[in-house]
């Protein structure tokens, strides 16, 4: 019990004793002067390099400033828009001073000088303002040494994603080469497991100058591998892998490596406790630069060295060891190996007496899918023996630099011997059986056998000639039709095998039918019936069987028609009923009663009145 | 027939004058062979050159400017024009050997960009034979649709002997006019300049996937202010200096 007591009583002791102590520090810190300053470090910084802003405010401890919000700046990045803040508490002369510094990170963006304005930080409600600050910004002095990660304007932050999770990392194979010597340049992409990466694209632009380039395969859609690297596991992958040949000695640089792509890291919401994905957010993030020292080639070069770099083997072989005079002979160099065979020259080669030696055809195969730029060259000479007898072909000599060795390496082919035989001038000397020349372009051609056409020609679907010369059917059709209605313009010779009127054809139609199927009775059934059809419609009254012959003959004389027109229908008629009633004893065959029916129409129907016309006086 | 006779004088009047041979021109092209035959190549270009200028090309003209291009050592220059003879003389024995020649002197690809799509189908089509086809056939029906009537032969046979050719020739017309568009869509170009460089961007600054070499065959996509976009392989595709170009 007294236990109990005691302990009560100390507890309430060490209260009252605290806080006396919080109150005494509460109340001390009022009565001191708050004092904000800012500053930007470098003063002088380079383009592309980091200058921290930082605001420190003395005086007054972290729970009665309020966050300040990043002033407006020119010419500078702001790479976060929230600051970093930290707690000051020192005890000097025996009393506690408290204060708490903000931070941010700026890039220069351009040459020139660069302000951060007034910033402004409230204490206790009260307002404090610092004084404007400037930067030098000086002209990018060189690539980054380092990989970089930079957000977009007004990109939200993710505390969870920084240069550490994603990076880009550029290696070279060597940074001290030999002119022309092949070095790899190797960017990968390296990112923690926890991040995701959307929509990644290679950002403005990357050069070597002063290299030759190859570029080396690399996988389109690649599979993350996983390393680890400063004591951290990484997913990597190869975004690109490059051949640079130095074409000068010096100190050259290969940019950065540029991409932008969205990433999503993981926001942890407490120490070990549930972690939640944050949103994707774009970022660039570029490689470091690289420099490499390109030297000189060593002296004592051999007289075949033509700047070859690398480690090669070469092979030679020639077709034939005989051939007659003014046969082609082919002699083959092959240069196979690890260098830079885009620009390997062909080796000179001297030309032998009494042989021509012709420019080699050179074919180059290059392989890219392997870790360095390796591959096959050809250089096919052409010779021709101009007379017979034993010809020593000429050496073919290969020299390179091997950078391994440190030495130059000569290759020669031993001189093969070539027996020609026959001794008479050659007829064809160098040419194939098609009378092409070997080794050379065809000869020029004479003027007869130009064939001229005019260079302002259009493409057939371009050419108004084109579209005029679809209306030549048109025309066609139109001056037919024209020359069909002047000739049978009304007052024109009538001409028995002349075609009938439209008119007459289609009444006819039927008995034409009837024609073509060889009904021979419905044949001159119809023929009869049109016209008896005919003649009633123009004569108004009843068919011709109505009525006898003569007063038919009355009808027809009435209205002027000629004799020998009525003599005409008269035999069609007959024929046709003849036809009817005695089937086989024509004389005359369907189609030239068909014929005449079409005339006697054509021919009786401009002498009869149709029934809308005023009736003839009689 | 005295109609058809009309028509056809009058088309062969206006067609004739491309098949002539102009005397001076003749000339002209002697002039340029001869400075040739002296190993005047530099001048001999030129007169050939002049030539073109003046409206005038023939599949002999290109083979000996590309004859003194290589003389001169211009690769890119003499494989523009041997592939600018080959469109006039595809089947020329001669100008496929030079081609073939400068392009092994150069360890250039053998063989041009083949064409893709539609331009593969219609490769080799002549749209000029295509389309005197198709308008004699359009022609021969308007004579059988004019002159079809006649006692006893009209209506039985017209039809299929004068719409079947009407048919055919449209038919015919509308294919010369769609593979003349198809094929002047199939745009090739030759790189003539020395070691040029493919970049990714249209900018001197942008990154070089390779180098092109002269006499290289591109095909020519797009336009931007100085550079075209191009296509070099079957997937290779970049960004080059209009200047570096020559259209085939």
């Amino acid at each position: 019990m007294w236990t109990a007591q005691s302990m009560l009583v100390r507890i309430a002791m060490s209260a009252v004793v605290m806080g006396a102590v919080c109150v005494e520090g509460g109340q001390a810190q009022p009565n001191r002067t708050v004092r904000v300053t800012a500053e930007a470090d470098p003063t002088d910084a380079a383009v592309g390099e980091t200058v921290h802003l930082t605001v420190r405010v003395d005086g007054a401890p972290a729970t009665v400033v309020q966050t300040p919000e990043l002033p407006s700046t020119t010419h500078l990045e702001p790479q976060q828009r929230t600051p970093q803040t930290r707690q000051i508490r020192a005890s000097r002369g025996g009393r506690l001073r408290q204060g708490v510094v903000f931070s941010w990170r700026l890039r220069p963006r351009q040459q020139g000088a660069a302000r951060i304005q007034p910033l402004t930080v409230v204490v206790r409600g009260k307002q404090y303002t610092t004084a404007p600050l400037r930067v030098r910004v000086s002209a990018r002095t060189g690539a980054p040494d380092a990989p970089t990660l930079t957000r977009p304007d007004g990109a939200s932050s993710d505390p969870s994603l920084d240069v550490r999770d994603l990076f880009i990392r550029a290696r070279a194979t060597d940074d001290r080469v030999y002119q022309n010597e092949q070095v790899i340049v190797e960017y990968s992409l390296f990112y923690r497991p926890r991040i995701r990466l959307r929509r990644s694209r290679v950002a403005g632009s990357w050069d070597a100058p002063g290299f030759w380039r190859e570029e080396l395969d690399v996988a389109a859609r690649p599979t993350p591998q996983r390393r680890r690297t400063d004591g951290q596991t990484y997913e990597t992958v190869v975004l690109k892998r490059v051949a640079l040949f130095p074409t000068r000695p010096g100190t050259l640089r290969v940019d950065p490596l540029r991409i932008e792509t969205e990433a999503q890291g993981r926001m942890r919401m407490q120490e070990d406790g549930p972690s939640l994905r944050g949103r994707f957010e774009p970022v660039q993030i570029a490689s470091e630069g690289l420099s490499l020292t390109a030297r000189s080639l060593p002296e004592g070069a051999p007289p075949a060295f033509d700047g070859a770099v690398g480690q090669f083997v070469v092979r030679t072989t020639a077709e034939a060891d005989s051939a007659s005079v003014g046969e082609a002979v082919t002699l083959t160099m092959q240069v196979e190996g690890t260098g830079n065979l885009a620009t390997l020259p062909p080796p000179s080669v001297e030309s032998p007496p009494d042989v021509e030696v012709y420019e080699p055809t050179v074919e180059t195969d290059i392989e890219r899918d392997g870790s360095r730029i390796r591959g096959t060259k050809t250089f096919a000479y052409t010779l021709v023996p101009r007379s017979g007898g034993r010809h020593d072909l000429p050496t073919l000599a290969f020299s390179y630099f091997d950078p391994d060795a440190k030495r130059y390496k000569t290759h020669r082919a031993e001189p093969p011997t070539l027996y020609v035989s026959g001794q008479e001038g050659p007829r064809a000397v160098g040419r194939t059986s098609d009378g092409l020349p070997v080794g050379d372009v065809a000869d020029a051609r004479e003027a007869s056998e130009a064939q001229w056409v005019r260079t302002d020609r259009r493409p057939l679907y371009r050419s108004a000639w084109t579209y005029l010369a679809l209306l030549v059917p048109a025309l066609i059709v139109g001056a037919g039709v024209a020359y069909r209605r002047w000739r049978d313009r009304p007052g024109s010779s009538p001409d028995e095998t002349t075609p009938a009127l439209d008119e007459d054809r289609d009444r006819l139609q039927e008995a034409c039918r009837h024609l073509r199927r060889g009904a021979d009775a419905s044949f001159y059934d119809a023929v009869g019936r049109t016209l008896r059809a005919f003649l009633a419609e123009r004569l108004g009254r009843a068919g011709p069987n109505d009525v006898p012959r003569t007063v038919l003959d009355r009808h027809l004389l009435r209205h002027d028609v000629p004799a020998d027109l009525r003599n005409a229908l008269y035999d069609v008629l007959d024929r046709c009923d003849e036809a009817r009633y005695a089937p086989g004893s024509a004389s005359v065959s369907p189609e030239d009663v068909l014929a005449n029916a079409h005339a006697v129409l054509r021919r009786l129907g401009p002498q009869l009145p149709r029934p809308d016309d005023p009736a003839p006086r009689s | 027939m005295r109609l058809l006779a009309v028509v056809l004088g009058g088309l062969g009047l206006v067609v004739s004058p491309a098949w002539g041979q102009p005397f001076s021109v003749s000339q002209q092209f002697g002039a340029a062979h001869e400075a040739y035959a002296h190993a005047q190549y530099e001048e001999a270009a030129e007169r050939y050159r002049a030539l073109l200028d003046s409206g005038h090309a023939s599949a002999a003209l290109y083979h000996n400017l590309g004859n003194a291009y290589v003389r001169l050592n211009r690769t890119g220059e003499a494989v523009w024009a041997y592939e600018r003879g080959r469109r006039l003389q595809s089947e020329g024995p001669r100008l496929q050997h030079n081609l073939e020649y400068i392009r092994r002197r150069a360890g250039l690809p053998q063989g041009g960009l083949p064409p893709t799509g539609l331009g593969a189908v219609v490769a080799g089509w002549s749209p000029l034979v295509l389309f005197g086809i198709g308008m004699l056939a359009l022609c021969a029906g308007a004579f059988g649709a004019v002159f079809r009537v006649g006692p006893g032969r009209s209506v039985a046979w017209y039809a299929p002997i004068v719409w079947g050719p009407v048919g055919a020739g449209l038919l015919l017309v509308a294919v010369a006019l769609g593979a003349s568009y198809v094929q002047a869509q199939e745009r090739r170009a030759v790189v003539v300049s020395e070691a040029t460089p493919l970049r990714s961007a249209p900018a001197d600054t942008a990154s070089v996937d390779t180098t092109l070499r002269p006499g290289r065959i591109v095909e020519p996509n797009t336009k931007r202010d100085k550079w075209a976009r191009v296509r070099v392989g079957a997937e290779t595709k970049g960004w080059i200096a209009s200047r570096a170009l020559r259209e085939i």
